[in-house]
């Protein structure tokens, strides 16, 4: 039984510190699946802690092996149901949300994390302009690093569909950043 | 779009002749970037990929694009909320309604909640009351075969005696007299109602006193505000009951009967009824 399963077995029995530790290993994955579907650090860190709520509550109901890709499938469903309320109310702000986005990484050294802020900042912004379509097949394949298979099962489309989806996304997003920064990766 | 190998040709012939004919492979070089820079292209097809990149200025910076976002999309699976953000969702679900609960309860409440969210479970619900009722009642084998009887001959006694039954017979005795009866009850308690208007004044008065005298703790006031609303609720039941004209609830048949001399006939056939 691999850790994760085995944290999992402790919640369900009513083990607080095993929920504790399941809440640390996973809140910088459904943060940051959060910030990019919502693309709005506020917004997510709230999103991310419903999320959370809501595994909590469903703990039970978790029937499959996998525990990561159902994360991630309650993470995105409540999203999905956040930006349609999103979209449903007037815009809380004026200003243009992906500039100065602070994108802070878990990373020990503050030196490389610095380093390596301008690119996530780059990426970001360069994510901003794909489609929606594109913009979440990135984010979950490329970014949460999902299988495929799992992708297709929670998007509810063919395994071909998804790989060929993949595929243009990443060259979409490249172009993008190409766009943005002609001398990206050089 | 030139290839090192026939540098001797005009430079934008390539570029000319693609126009004319194909039209620009960049398309479908576009199409197998990814797998080229996965490694999963092989034998001819990475060598056509790799000749055009080298000498394309659109699919050259894709390339290296796509190569350094390999590396650099992952960690961004990894983006700190914030310090507190565990303690905090801890927190929260340590107040949630809804602690985990021992696993028989807990299978008990979900199946519960899920046969809630049948869509047909009234029609089924329906049904299956259908066969219960059969199987004990109707079927030739049931044990409460004699039960439709019983209850049909139990109603049949009852029925001289039921509501409708009795309401029908007070209609035939009173008729018209009985509307003008209630029309005379409702005037007088009316009547009643604004004559207790004055105690109602007082009581109100004195309640707010109390409160003043309470947030002031000031004993002697609170004495005289309770007296107050004693007398207003004195004034309130006189008024009610008829006192306050010096008459009591036993003068109300001589009141009534006076107002709806039509009435009179009314209350002998009634109590003899009732």
């Amino acid at each position: 039984m691999s850790e994760t399963a085995e944290l999992v077995r402790r919640c369900r029995s009513g083990d607080a510190l095993a929920w504790e530790e399941l809440v640390r290993q996973y809140q910088s994955r459904i943060y940051s699946l959060a910030l990019h579907y919502l693309r709005d650090p506020d917004e997510a860190r709230d999103l991310a802690q419903e999320v959370f709520i809501q595994v909590y509550r469903k703990l039970d109901a978790f029937r499959g092996d996998e525990f990561t890709p159902w994360l991630m499938r309650v993470g995105r469903n409540q999203c999905i149901d956040r930006l349609r309320r999103i979209k449903a109310r007037p815009p809380a702000r004026d200003v243009e949300l992906d500039d100065g986005i602070d994108l802070p990484s878990d990373a020990m050294d503050p030196h490389a994390d610095a380093q390596a802020g301008e690119e996530r900042q780059l990426i970001h912004r360069a994510m901003g302009r794909l489609s929606d379509a594109y913009r979440e097949m990135i984010l979950l394949k490329e970014i949460q690093g999902l299988p495929l298979q799992e992708i297709a099962k929670m998007l509810d489309l063919p395994i071909g569909t998804v790989k060929s989806r993949s595929a243009r996304a990443r060259v979409e997003l490249a172009k993008s950043v190409v766009k943005i920064d002609p001398g990206y990766g050089v | 779009m030139s290839d090192e190998r026939h540098s001797d040709a005009p430079r934008d012939l390539l570029r000319d002749v693609l126009a004319n004919t194909s039209g620009s492979p960049c398309t479908q070089a576009e199409e197998r970037l990814p797998a080229f820079v996965d490694g999963e292209l092989l034998g001819m097809d990475h060598q056509l990929v790799h000749r055009h990149a080298r000498a394309c200025q659109d699919c050259g910076p894709l390339i290296v694009a796509l190569n350094r976002l390999q590396e650099a999309l992952p960690p961004l699976a990894d983006l700190s909320p914030g310090p507190g953000f565990a303690a905090h969702v801890y927190a929260a679900t340590s107040r949630s309604q809804t602690p985990l609960r021992p696993r028989g309860i807990r299978d008990f409440l979900q199946g519960l909640g899920q046969l809630r969210r049948r869509p047909r479970l009234h029609l089924e619900a329906g049904y299956l009351g259908a066969v219960v009722i059969w199987l004990l009642v109707l079927a030739p084998f049931a044990p409460m075969r004699e039960l439709p009887g019983t209850v049909a001959s139990f109603f049949d006694t009852q029925e001289q005696h039921s509501l409708p039954r009795q309401a029908e017979q007070v209609w035939q005795v009173t008729g018209e007299a009985g509307i003008e009866s209630v029309r005379n009850l409702t005037d007088r308690i009316e009547r009643r109602v604004e004559q207790s208007a004055p105690a109602r004044d007082t009581l109100d008065r004195n309640y707010h006193s109390l409160r003043e005298a309470v947030q002031d703790q000031d004993p002697q006031r609170s004495g005289e505000a309770l007296n107050g609303m004693g007398d207003g609720l004195e004034g309130i039941w006189q008024a009610m009951t008829g006192q306050a004209d010096g008459r009591d609830d036993n003068d109300d048949s001589e009141d009534n009967d006076a107002e709806a001399g039509s009435s009179r006939p009314l209350r002998t056939p009634l109590n003899e009824w009732l």
